[in-house]
């Protein structure tokens, strides 16, 4: 097991506390906007920027996402994920995950939207991330 | 629709004696048809006839649609004229009947019917939709030649292609790539490469340049209804694209028509693109449209893809190193995020090939407004 899958495993099953996870979920281009999810010290801050102003939402991690994000994370070895493609169709969209844990540089995974199908770990992680951010954005934000 | 073999079937089955009286001829009866007074005939094929006190043969109109019904007669081996002659019960004055029924290109016998069948009913190849658009034609009645060839194209099919219409075609596939600018969380700025084919048919006719793109569309489990959405997409793309350019040579001016035609996915039709439909609302692409998506906006937009026109947003601006120091958009513009218009730039592509299509002693084509 290495440093990571540990870290993870130990997130997932609740020996480390939440408020060790920093990440940053980002998906969007400049036709159809951004979205951006951050996780800081146990809490979720979501971004949308469009043609008009960003809006904000702020809200806390809770417990019971904090570890089925993990777990979600853990079961994919989401930190292995890698794209197949080195360019997208038009208007095809880059979402990134980016994820560390107490203070680690963590790493960083992105694929082309259309591959979302065939990469079940980023998948079900994104799909995680995207409850959260419906909840935080009380419905606003659902991708 | 089910299929006439299917409707044969079940006529024989169930519905026999409903179509004619014991003995009655094919003629007989036609006449019978044509004695339901018109008001009636109009609820039959309505559907909003009370039933119970027609006779036979409009209760099995009633009962099994207008479609269906057109349906039994085509299997029945019955002729246009008895098809187009029922229909013209419903508006017709039985007095004027006589008159009209085998008429068919005067302008009364069509319209009046056109006028009260429903869009679903012309997309359901209810009418003899290639009768109706040459009758428009002829006469120089745009709106009904413009329904015609809408619900033509809503069954995936090329008017000008069946009816003959071409002059010349030509079949376009190029692939491109183009690259966009995007800031990254640190406010450092990198690009990314999108790779398509621009790919689609031109033909022109005596009147028109025609660009056909055939979308084969392959739809998520429960990702909506495929024919409203096929509806939407192609209203919204034909609005946006359609009716603002020409191209002319100093010998000819020739309005150029878009006309997205979408192939169902199990057909074997040839398509030019495949598009996935997804449940929206989501994040759409090229290849990927979401069931929320317009046709104005998001639909008109990557038709642009298809018809070789490049993205205008996030467009990077370069510094004397090449690097990449900001993006920018273009305004007013359907490949733009604000979706606005088509500009002429967006026909570059089809203006070169239209161009290639040329007899050797005739000009370049430009591209004007309309």
């Amino acid at each position: 097991m290495n440093d990571t899958e540990a870290g993870w495993k130990r997130l997932a099953d609740g020996t480390a506390t939440c408020s060790e996870l920093q990440g940053r979920y980002r998906d969007g281009n400049g036709l159809e906007g951004w979205t951006t999810v951050e996780f800081t010290n146990a809490r979720v801050t979501v971004r949308r920027t469009s043609r008009g102003p960003e809006e904000t939402w702020d809200g806390t991690l809770a417990e019971v996402e904090c570890r089925h994000l993990a777990r979600s994370v853990l079961d994919g070895r989401l930190w292995e994920v890698r794209s197949q493609r080195t360019t997208g169709v038009p208007d095809e969209t880059r979402p990134s995950i980016q994820f560390g844990l107490g203070g680690e540089a963590g790493f960083t995974v992105q694929v082309w939207a259309n591959e979302i199908d065939s990469l079940p770990q980023f998948a079900a992680v994104q799909k995680v991330i995207l409850g959260i951010t419906a909840r935080v954005s009380n419905g606003k934000v659902r991708f | 629709m089910a299929h006439p073999d299917h409707l044969a079937q079940s006529d024989t089955q169930s519905n026999r004696g409903a179509k004619y009286a014991p003995g009655e001829s094919r003629g007989g009866m036609r006449e019978r048809l044509r004695s339901i007074p018109p008001s009636q005939a109009a609820a039959v094929l309505k559907g909003q006839a009370n039933t119970a006190e027609l006779p036979a043969d409009p209760r099995l109109l009633a009962a099994s649609g207008y479609a269906a019904a057109t349906e039994r007669l085509k299997v029945r081996r019955a002729t246009p004229d008895t098809l187009e002659g029922l229909l013209l019960i419903a508006e017709m004055d039985a007095a004027r009947l006589p008159a009209v029924v085998g008429d068919l290109d005067a302008r009364h016998t069509l319209d009046p019917w056109l006028a009260s069948v429903s869009d679903a009913d012309l997309a359901q190849q209810a009418l003899p939709l290639l009768r109706v658009l040459e009758h428009a034609r002829k006469q120089g009645r745009e709106p009904l030649r413009e329904r015609a060839i809408r619900a033509l194209e809503l069954r995936g099919e090329d008017p000008d292609e069946r009816l003959g219409t071409y002059d010349r075609t030509r079949d376009v596939r190029t692939h491109y790539s183009e690259e966009l600018a995007e800031q990254k969380p640190d406010g450092t700025w990198t690009t990314n490469t999108y790779s398509a084919d621009k790919a689609y048919s031109l033909g022109i006719t005596r009147d028109e340049v025609v660009v056909s793109v055939r979308i084969r569309l392959h739809p998520d489990v429960a990702a909506g209804d495929p024919e409203a959405l096929k509806a939407r997409w192609r209203d919204g793309i034909t609005a946006v694209w359609n009716g603002k350019y020409k191209v002319t040579n100093g010998r000819k001016k020739l309005p150029l028509r878009f006309r997205p035609l979408f192939i169902p996915a199990p057909e074997p039709r040839a398509s030019h693109q495949e598009v996935r439909i997804i449940p929206g609302p989501s994040r759409s692409n090229e290849t990927r449209w979401d069931t929320e998506d317009q046709g104005r906006t998001t639909a008109a937009h990557e038709f642009g893809h298809m018809v070789g026109a490049r993205d205008e947003y996030s467009m990077p601006m370069k510094d004397e190193k090449d690097q990449v120091v900001a993006s920018y958009d273009e305004t007013d513009s359907i490949m733009s995020g604000d979706y606005g218009r088509v500009q002429p730039r967006h026909l570059e592509e089809i203006r070169r090939d239209l161009n290639r299509m040329r007899s050797p002693k005739e000009p370049e084509f430009r591209v004007e407004p309309l």
